[in-house]
C-alpha cells in the first residue's frame, strides 16, 4: 500500500489544524471541502487520506487538551487563570481537571507532550534529583 | 787362525829343516796347506753366501731400526706438538668458555634487571588501577548513600506533608502554583 505524498500530508494536517482550532464553526465546511479535494480520487487513496487526516486530528486535539492535576480543592478562578494563560498561546484549548492526592499540593498541567509541574511532589522530586 | 797360519808353516818348515819340531808333532805341510786352502774356500763361501747376506740383513734391520727410531722420534715430537696444541686449544677453549660464561652471566643480569623493571611497572600499574577502582567504588557508595538519604528525606517530607497539610493549605498552594504559571 503506497503512502500519501507530502502535498496530501500537508493538506490533511492543515485541515486537522483548522478543525481543532475552529471546532464546530467549520463543521459544515469540512465535508464539502474534503469531497471537493479528494472526492474524485480512488477509494484506496481516499481511505489513506482520511486515515492520515484522523491521525493529525487526534494529534492536534491532544496538543490542545489541557489537563490540570491538583491535590486538594482548587478554586475555579485558578483553573480559569491557568486556562487563559495557555489559551493565549494555543488556540481552541479544552480543559480537564483531575485530583491527584500524590501531588501533595500545587498543580501539574499537561498540554500535549508538554508537562508543567508546579506541585509539591514535583518540587521534592527535583530536589531529590539535584541532590544526587 | 789365519794370522797364525804363517807361523805354523814357518815352524813346520823349521822343524822339517831341523827335522825336530815337525817330526816331533807329526805335521805334514801338504795337509796343512790343503787344510788352509780348504779353510780359505770355506771362509770365502761363508763370507759370500752366509756372512754377507746376514750383514746385509743386519744392515737392513739396522736401517729399519734407525728409521723406526727416527719415526718414533718424529712421532714423539708430533705427540709433543699435539700435546702442546691440545694444551693451547684447551687454554683457548677455557678462555672462550670463560668469555661465554661471563657474557651469559651479563646477559642473565640484564634480563633479570629488565624483568625486574617490567615487574615494577606492572606492579605500579596494578596498584594505580586498584587505587582508581577503590576510588570509583568509594564514589559509587557515597553517591548511593547520598541518593538513599535524599530519597528518604523526600519520602519522609512527602509523608509528613501528606498528613499535615490541610485542605485550606492545599488550596493556597494550588493558587500559588496557578499564579506562578500565569507569571511565567
Amino acid at each position: 500500500m503506497a503512502d500519501l505524498d507530502n502535498k496530501d500530508k500537508k493538506l490533511a494536517k492543515r485541515i486537522a489544524q483548522m478543525v481543532s482550532s475552529k471546532g464546530d464553526a467549520v463543521k459544515g465546511e469540512v465535508a464539502p471541502a474534503l469531497d471537493k479535494l479528494i472526492g474524485s480520487r480512488p477509494l484506496s487513496e481516499r481511505r489513506r487520506f482520511i486515515k492520515h487526516f484522523l491521525l493529525c486530528l487526534e494529534r492536534e486535539q491532544r496538543a490542545r487538551h489541557l489537563l490540570v492535576e491538583h491535590a486538594g480543592p482548587i478554586l475555579p478562578e485558578d483553573i480559569a487563570s491557568v486556562q487563559s494563560e495557555f489559551a493565549s498561546h494555543v488556540e481552541g484549548v479544552t480543559v480537564e481537571t483531575r485530583e491527584v492526592p500524590a501531588l501533595l499540593g500545587g498543580v501539574r498541567v499537561t498540554l500535549g507532550d508538554n508537562v508543567f509541574d508546579a506541585s509539591v511532589a514535583g518540587r521534592l522530586a527535583r530536589l531529590s534529583t539535584s541532590a544526587l | 787362525m789365519l794370522q797364525e797360519l804363517p807361523l805354523i808353516i814357518a815352524a813346520a818348515e823349521a822343524g822339517h829343516d831341523s827335522g825336530g819340531l815337525v817330526g816331533t808333532f807329526g805335521i805334514d805341510a801338504k795337509i796343512i796347506i790343503a787344510q788352509g786352502v780348504n779353510f780359505l774356500v770355506v771362509a770365502f763361501l761363508l763370507w759370500k753366501f752366509a756372512f754377507k747376506p746376514v750383514m746385509a740383513t743386519m744392515a737392513e734391520r739396522e736401517s729399519k731400526i734407525s728409521q723406526g727410531l727416527t719415526d718414533a722420534e718424529k712421532a714423539k715430537q708430533q705427540l709433543e706438538s699435539a700435546e702442546q696444541e691440545k694444551a693451547a686449544k684447551l687454554q683457548e677453549a677455557n678462555v672462550s668458555a670463560q668469555a661465554i660464561v661471563t657474557e651469559a652471566r651479563t646477559q642473565a643480569e640484564e634480563v633479570g634487571a629488565k624483568q625486574k623493571e617490567q615487574l615494577d611497572l606492572e606492579l605500579t600499574d596494578k596498584r594505580r588501577r586498584a587505587e582508581e577502582a577503590i576510588e570509583l567504588e568509594r564514589e559509587k557508595v557515597l553517591n548511593e548513600a547520598r541518593a538513599d538519604i535524599a530519597r528518604l528525606v523526600v519520602l519522609t517530607s512527602g509523608k509528613v506533608l501528606e498528613k499535615e497539610l490541610s485542605d485550606e493549605e492545599k488550596t493556597r498552594l494550588n493558587s500559588a502554583a496557578a499564579r506562578e504559571m500565569s507569571a511565567n
